[in-house]
């Protein structure tokens, strides 16, 4: 019954963050902050790892390949489609619920417990509006940091196959080129943006709506972090039989 | 003008409020007094509608709080003031920014306007050095004084403050109790304390 209670409360608020807006110029100054802090603040522990599995991916695709008769620029397609179907757009986003995630949930959550979000709503500000709503805009940029990810993934994989004798740069080059289709790519950021806002709105709820003092700041933090994994990862399967089927 | 009538509320099978009946006047100050436990503060988040109270009424000036949409009842709200136990204070914002907060949201004020009217009332509440101070970096009776200050920023029509003196020395307790009913006459405003 709690789990229904709260799948009704989340929609609530999604539909509150929608009425009565904060005025244009504060929420523009809200929104650059948010994006200042969950996106580009975002990007330097995105770029270190999609350059590491990238290369990662290779190697192990590299030497999984022990038959003479596949051709050795299949280890550039490989790692392509790994990383334009699933690493970037689906494992970035678990590695982001846990750095963005956490952050929102733990922001809002210390708002809740040192009574900031009650002194909004005294004012009479909509403080589902005010919080919630500049994070999940700034989010929908999320699709720039996957590219980002794509492409570092993929020179990741090509400096690990170059410089550890696995193939030329020619073959990995061809590999990457071969039976590209751009509608992979179109599947990558629809999951992609749907995932940007999960991550913004779920965090979002744990935080608002949680209860006492700074140890269930981190609880609710925990508790968000994994709800926020457990929907993208269910929904990457719905949107993946949808999509591709 | 605030009536409550008949004011009850309850958490589970604990009643906290049993018909509390009352009436705030503008241009006093208005006490609510009880032990620590007794339901002061859940009296007065009532009364600011943050607690859903179970029955009974409540009244700003002949207006009823329950008949109001959300939307009125934000509108209300923007003409309320309140201070905070633990002052509430934006802590990523500093002390003048969180003085400008409610003129930035409800004003078409400029910057300078703004800014303006945030520093008169930091200096009524004589914290006119303080201005690019953060809330971390000022002591409990600063902090008290300037949840105040955004308090009054906007000319409320009411002015709640939930145990205003907690954690000040005495002397600083006085201060600000004479604060509070200084702004009182001066804003000809309804005032709560509990």
């Amino acid at each position: 019954m709690n789990y229904l209670q709260n799948i009704g409360t989340y929609f609530l608020m999604i539909a509150e963050m929608f009425r009565k807006p904060t005025k244009r110029s504060v929420m523009m100054k809200l929104i650059l902050k948010e994006i200042d802090d969950l996106v580009i603040g975002s990007l330097g522990i995105v770029a270190f790892i999609s350059f590491f599995v990238g290369g990662v991916i290779t190697i192990q695709t590299a030497l999984n390949i022990t038959n003479p008769l596949i051709p050795k620029y299949l280890v550039g397609f490989a790692t392509r489609q790994s990383i334009i179907l699933e690493f970037a757009p689906t494992f970035i986003s678990i590695i982001m619920a846990g750095k963005v995630g956490s952050f929102i949930t733990s922001s809002i959550g210390t708002m809740r417990v040192t009574e900031q979000i009650d002194a909004l709503e005294v004012m009479g500000v909509n403080s589902i509006n005010y919080l919630v709503f500049p994070k999940t805009v700034a989010m929908m940029l999320y699709p720039f940091v996957i590219s980002i990810a794509m492409f570092l993934g993929i020179i990741g994989g090509m400096a690990a196959c170059v410089y550890g004798g696995f193939s030329t740069l020619e073959d990995y080059i061809r590999g990457v080129q071969l039976d590209f289709i751009p509608f992979h790519m179109l599947y990558a950021f629809i999951k992609t943006l749907i995932f940007a806002f999960i991550l913004a709105t779920i965090p979002s709820f744990y935080g608002y709506y949680m209860k006492g003092g700074a140890l269930e700041v981190g609880k609710a933090s925990t508790i968000a972090f994994v709800w926020t994994s457990v929907v993208i990862i269910l929904l990457n399967y719905i949107l993946t039989q949808m999509l591709l089927s | 003008m605030i009536r409550v009538t008949e004011l009850h509320k309850s958490f589970g099978d604990i009643k906290i409020l049993k018909g509390v009946s009352t009436t705030f006047e503008r241009g006093k100050t208005n006490l609510v007094i009880g032990q620590s436990g007794s339901g002061k503060t859940v009296f007065l988040k009532c009364l600011l509608g943050l607690f859903d109270y179970d029955s009974g009424s409540i009244d700003y000036d002949n207006q009823r709080f329950t008949d109001l949409t959300d939307d009125e009842k934000r509108n209300l709200r923007s003409k309320i003031g309140m201070v905070f136990q633990g002052s509430a204070l934006f802590d990523s914002m500093t002390i003048e920014e969180n003085v400008m907060f409610p003129l930035r949201m409800f004003t078409n004020q400029s910057e300078s306007e703004m800014r303006d009217r945030a520093n008169i009332v930091l200096k009524r509440v004589n914290l006119d050095n303080a201005q690019n101070k953060m809330p971390s970096e000022a002591s409990g009776g600063m902090q008290k004084r300037v949840a105040i200050a955004r308090a009054i920023v906007n000319n409320p029509k009411y002015l709640f403050c939930d145990e205003p003196n907690s954690g000040l020395d005495p002397k600083t307790a006085i201060v600000i109790d004479n604060l509070i009913q200084e702004i009182t006459r001066e804003y000809n405003i309804v005032t709560v304390i509990n």
